[in-house]
């Protein structure tokens, strides 16, 4: 490796930790989901057993990819700092974030989004599932992960809810597509 | 009057139940919650007899299309599969030769079913085309070796089925007036399918019953939905109406039409594909089949129409979810909530659908604690009746059905 790369790859690495100093340790394993195209999805609650081995702080991602991955559409660059936590894979991921992650982090998140969430679904809603580019799929990916979290604020406000039945008991076994196309649209 | 009180409709006193006077209005045994030997004659005397809902016609909508439906009441696998006829048919996944599943996938598209044991394949129809090295058996009569078919017919886009070979009623007239009354309703838009399953330790018809009463809603869900369902106008959680088609049921649920929604929900319900179930909006394009909502109420939010024995459909006028519950023991049934949502038109609308599920999700599972307590008093013996006040008269009627079932198939028997 040339020794400005080097160089390069270590700045970012400590921006990267600057960036997330103040929030809890976190998991630097990056999973690639086939499932929603070239999108890397942050591992953020766990590793998956068979990757445990794979858990090192410096990821052998290209960084001009890596950079790219966490880019939101220009009007929203703002909330770029989101994405590597809070664009997950799927339902039952941001379920499980939701359940492994303190009321503070949520309520920091929500507060980050809510202001633009308004602003962000007007421009969602001139964007169709299926032909999302990259960026707005990460968009629409924070936005999920804020309809998961809204009630943790809206209705509970605590992490310990005394009626909560632990979530892990009731998985969903047929999920709805982050992105894809749903049947019966535009009929 | 103040113009507010004048505006609000009047909540329905206490005299549901005495519409129904063979009800009576006296405590209920609890010895059918728990009882070992109650359970093992509802198996036989109900869910080996009565029409059983095991997914859509959707599941399956072209010819070699096939689902199979798990019953986990009896370890039970059944296939349903489109034939080359157009026409739906349900068989036990067994083969004929030695009982090996003939297929293993949950749906897909085939030409016919081939066991993964030995390799005898079946048709769509079920008739028995190959035997591998056949000359090696004994009188073998493919005619009469066919996969081992179950009753099916369809009700609006659902498909049902009946473990009695001789079922003694149609669905038509099993659903009677129930199934009548809601027809017209656009099921086919919900074409967003989602699916929680999960075990709980509780007696089946308990877990039913926590979807037939809203008396609980402003304490159990005092953090919820409280403020959609019951409300200041409605402190108590009392319901707008019930009405009994024996066997089944529907009770209709009052809404906050002067709810204001959290943020998040707020935008959820604006950016929704279609009228939310608790945003108390209704789809004013959709045209409401007789029997929802049945009395016109204004202030209403949803129907609960519960279908003897195991299934509900809760009815919003823009989206719908099912709920169905297996028992598999006395004290524990198997729970699927199956929300079918309309389609997303845009992305923001998949927001819309997340919260939706979300929110659901969140509010069903604040009743599971307690069910699973009340299972262990009941397990106990320490619970001998149950006191239901006038607005859970859909319990009263469930445990009413339920016995009149298996005395009635005891009768037979003896």
């Amino acid at each position: 490796m040339a020794k400005n790369q080097q160089t390069h790859r270590l700045k970012f690495a400590a921006a990267q930790l600057e960036r997330d100093g103040a929030r809890r340790p976190r998991c630097w394993y990056r999973h690639l989901d086939p499932s929603d195209g070239d999108c890397y999805a942050e591992n953020a609650i766990g590793v998956h057993p068979h990757n445990q081995a794979q858990q090192t702080p410096f990821q052998e991602i290209p960084l001009a990819r890596r950079k790219n991955h966490d880019e939101l559409p220009e009007p929203f660059s703002g909330l770029d700092k989101w994405v590597p936590d809070w664009a997950l894979p799927d339902s039952t991921a941001r379920f499980k974030k939701r359940r492994c992650t303190s009321l503070a982090e949520i309520r920091a998140f929500y507060d980050a989004l809510l202001p633009q969430a308004d602003a962000i679904l007007k421009y969602l809603s001139t964007r169709q599932l299926g032909t999302l580019t990259p960026p707005e799929g990460k968009l629409l990916k924070l936005m999920l992960s804020l309809a998961e979290m809204g009630p943790a604020i809206e209705w509970y406000g605590t992490e310990n809810h005394p009626e909560a039945f632990d979530g892990r008991r009731f998985p969903l076994v047929v999920t709805l597509a982050d992105m894809s196309p749903q049947p019966g649209a535009h009929t | 009057m103040n113009e507010r009180l004048m505006k609000t409709p009047e909540i329905t006193p206490p005299t549901l139940t005495l519409r129904y006077p063979e009800l009576g209005t006296g405590p209920i045994s609890t010895d059918a919650y728990w009882k070992p030997e109650f359970y093992a004659q509802e198996l036989e005397a109900i869910f080996k007899r009565a029409w059983l809902c095991v997914g859509r016609v959707e599941q399956a909508a072209a010819v070699g299309d096939f689902f199979v439906k798990k019953l986990p009441t009896f370890d039970m696998s059944i296939i349903v599969a489109r034939g080359k006829d157009g026409t739906l048919r349900a068989f036990h996944n067994m083969c004929q030769h030695r009982g090996n599943h003939v297929e293993l996938r949950a749906q897909g598209h085939c030409v016919g079913f081939t066991c993964p044991f030995h390799g005898w394949t079946y048709g769509l129809d079920g008739k028995l085309v190959g035997v591998p090295d056949a000359q090696g058996f004994f009188d073998l009569d493919k005619s009469t070796l066919s996969l081992k078919q179950v009753a099916l017919d369809i009700w609006e886009g659902f498909v049902f089925i009946n473990l009695d070979p001789n079922p003694c009623q149609s669905l038509v007239e099993f659903l009677g007036t129930h199934g009548r009354d809601l027809e017209g309703y656009a099921f086919e838009r919900g074409t967003a399918v989602f699916e929680y399953e999960g075990t709980i330790n509780c007696n089946w018809k308990c877990m039913i019953d926590s979807f037939c009463e809203t008396y609980h809603v402003p304490i159990l869900h005092k953090h919820s939905i409280k403020d959609t369902l019951a409300g200041p106008d409605n402190p108590h959680g009392r319901l707008i109406d019930i009405r009994l088609k024996t066997p089944h049921r529907t009770m209709s649920v009052w809404g906050n039409m002067a709810y204001q929604p959290n943020p998040v929900q707020g935008l959820a319900f604006k950016y929704a594909p279609g009228p939310s179930i608790t945003s108390g909006a209704v789809d004013e394009n959709s045209v409401l089949p007789k029997g929802l909502n049945e009395t016109r109420a204004p202030n209403w939010s949803i129907d609960v129409s519960a279908f003897f024995p195991n299934w509900l459909i809760v009815m919003g006028s823009g989206m719908y979810f099912t709920h169905q519950m297996w028992p598999i023991a006395p004290n524990r049934v198997v729970w699927q909530m199956r929300g079918f949502l309309r389609p997303a038109q845009n992305a923001a609308q998949r927001f819309g659908q997340e919260n939706s599920m979300v929110e659901l999700r969140d509010a069903v599972l604040e009743d599971c604690n307690t069910l699973e307590r009340i299972q262990s008093v009941l397990d106990q013996g320490l619970l001998k009746e149950f006191l239901y006040h006038d607005h859970e008269l859909g319990l009263r009627h469930q445990y009413h059905v339920v016995k009149q079932w298996v005395d009635d198939y005891a009768k037979a028997r003896a």
